[in-house]
């Protein structure tokens, strides 16, 4: 680690910034007299978000989610790594497709959303589609990337010490391609939520991109709120268990500060 | 492995050498050898031309030359992972045609498996060549090693938490696991500072003559041939060529105030002279 851990003053002094923020922002409103339904006030957030969750409706929504983000990132996941595994086997195979990898990369795939939506239907499913799609990507491009990041003299050590092809990807590439790969993961658990709401937006009849439709057509604006609160968390527990496993599997690097790569 | 009967002292050496005062059969020899890139221009770059030598069994011999002379190509085509364009290499009257088990190298860097530990570094080559299952009868063996490079205690460690020095000493291990016959280095400490530098070259005697290696060395370091060597090859660029053979007859065991001795100074300034006539050449035709 490059940085120092935190202190508990430090801690101390986040959570002391929070709740004046949060302060300020209850004050804003009550002084100003802003409408609830223009910015409604933590308190009223908070309350919305108990009911919600007292009530199971939030939950639900939130389990719904939950899944279709982790369906969608475990398939996207797993595909992008065997056909960056598959494409970085061959350098002709590689210039073959890679044009196309960057070019499907350059296209937002939210905007396929109503497509997939009309191909898979309105239920999970073309939610678990969507949230794959844009998660493959980044791990796509990361794992080729990785597997042809090995320095020369590591090829020439193997080469050296007579390993055969399986060795040498095995032995040398795989493991010098997995802190590129933990990025790709990183980047696609993220971008899966994104994909899970964007696809309940479009069309859905639960989830929380659905509940926050719900709460704004209503004027329930705390509602909308409440739903995002619970995908902060949703979205931090997952960056969270990245960090975990990246800890783990790179247990024998010794910056664990992620590289830069944009995927 | 490493039983004392098998470490022979330095007078050990002299007497055995006297007990054979025949020509001993090289370990290694070299016919022609030439080398000839490509480059991208379609240009042919001639790295080596006309190398030809003998390597007796248990010699240490240094490669000496400026950058860019083809010492690192020639000690490539020692190792076989380089094909020549021309020429002979052949190994106990063997044509040498690729990586063999009995050849250990050791590289600028030391190339240690980051996700790997000390020994698991040093086993790699069992691991390749035999599998992880015979791992285990090679575990003693490399524990004797990683005894012999000073890092007894450190098996465990990941190569992050160890120092350049240390680094280089692993992989010296992880050479020397397949009980190579010889050893090709290229300018090992070449990374390291100079203290550091010096105490490694002691290290390196220490363990040559603890192993009975045959060892080429490739530095461009002219007191580290002298001090290191039985003979140095003197090399010289464009083309690359041997231009020169120079037995250091300086007596063994060596230590590091022989640096400071007349004689060493004799061979040191020899060479030196050799180079600079040669860069005066260059500067002459150019």
């Amino acid at each position: 680690m490059s940085e120092a851990p935190r202190t508990p003053f430090e801690t101390v002094q986040s959570v002391l910034l929070l709740a004046g923020l949060l302060a300020a922002w209850e004050l804003a409103v009550v002084w100003l007299d802003i409408s609830p339904i223009l910015l409604p006030t933590p308190s009223a957030v908070a309350v919305a978000l108990f009911n919600g969750v007292k009530s199971g409706l939030l939950i639900r929504h939130f389990g719904v989610t939950l899944f279709e983000t982790m369906a969608g990132f475990v398939l996207g996941s797993v595909a992008g790594l065997v056909c960056g595994g598959l494409i970085a086997q061959s350098r002709p195979i590689e210039r073959l497709l890679y044009p196309y990898v960057i070019a499907f990369q350059t296209v937002p795939k939210v905007a396929i959303a109503p497509l997939i939506v009309i191909w898979f239907g309105y239920g999970v499913a073309s939610k678990v589609v969507i949230a794959a799609t844009i998660a493959f990507f980044p791990v796509l491009a990361n794992t080729i990337v990785g597997l042809r990041a090995v320095p020369a003299d590591q090829l020439e050590l193997m080469a050296a010490f007579m390993a055969t092809r399986g060795q040498t990807l095995w032995k040398v590439r795989v493991p010098q391609a997995l802190p590129f790969i933990l990025v790709g993961l990183d980047v696609g658990a993220v971008l899966a939520v994104i994909g899970a709401v964007v696809g309940e937006f479009v069309s859905a009849k639960e989830g929380l991109g659905f509940q926050i439709l719900q709460s704004g057509f209503s004027l329930d604006t705390a509602g909308v709120f409440a739903a995002l609160v619970l995908l902060a968390v949703m979205g931090i527990a997952i960056h969270l268990a990245m960090g975990l496993l990246r800890k783990r599997v790179l247990y024998w690097v010794d910056d664990v500060s992620p590289i830069n790569f944009s995927g | 492995m490493l039983a004392s009967d098998q470490i022979r002292t330095p007078a050990d050496r002299r007497s055995v050498d006297n007990k054979s005062p025949g020509p001993r059969a090289d370990l290694v020899s070299a016919h022609d050898v030439r080398m000839v890139y490509t480059t991208r221009n379609a240009e042919k770059v001639t790295a080596l031309d006309d190398v030809s030598f003998g390597i007796a069994e248990g010699e240490f011999i240094a490669l000496l030359g400026p950058s860019g002379c083809g010492k690192t190509t020639l000690l490539k085509i020692l190792t076989g992972t380089l094909k020549r364009t021309a020429g002979h290499v052949t190994m106990r009257g063997q044509p040498l045609e690729g990586p063999r088990p009995d050849i250990g190298r050791v590289f600028q860097a030391p190339v240690l498996l980051a996700w790997r530990t000390v020994l698991d570094n040093i086993l790699l080559p069992i691991e390749l060549g035999e599998g992880k299952r015979q791992r285990r009868d090679y575990e003693s063996r490399a524990r004797d090693y990683l005894k012999m490079v000073g890092l007894e205690g450190f098996e465990s460690k990941y190569p992050h938490e160890l120092s350049g020095g240390m680094q280089q000493r692993v992989a010296i291990g992880r050479s020397l696991i397949r009980d190579p016959a010889m050893l090709l280095m290229d300018e090992p400490f070449g990374a390291l500072d100079a203290m550091t530098r010096d105490l490694m070259n002691v290290e390196l005697l220490r363990i040559w003559q603890a192993s009975r290696k045959t060892i080429v060395l490739v530095t461009h370091s002219i007191a580290e041939a002298v001090f290191l060597a039985d003979r140095v090859f003197v090399m010289t660029p464009r083309p690359g060529r041997l231009s020169e053979i120079i037995p250091i007859d300086l007596p063994r065991p060596r230590h590091l105030d022989m640096i400071n001795s007349p004689e060493f100074g004799h061979y040191v300034r020899r060479i030196g002279r050799h180079f600079a006539a040669q860069s005066s050449n260059a500067g002459a035709s150019a």
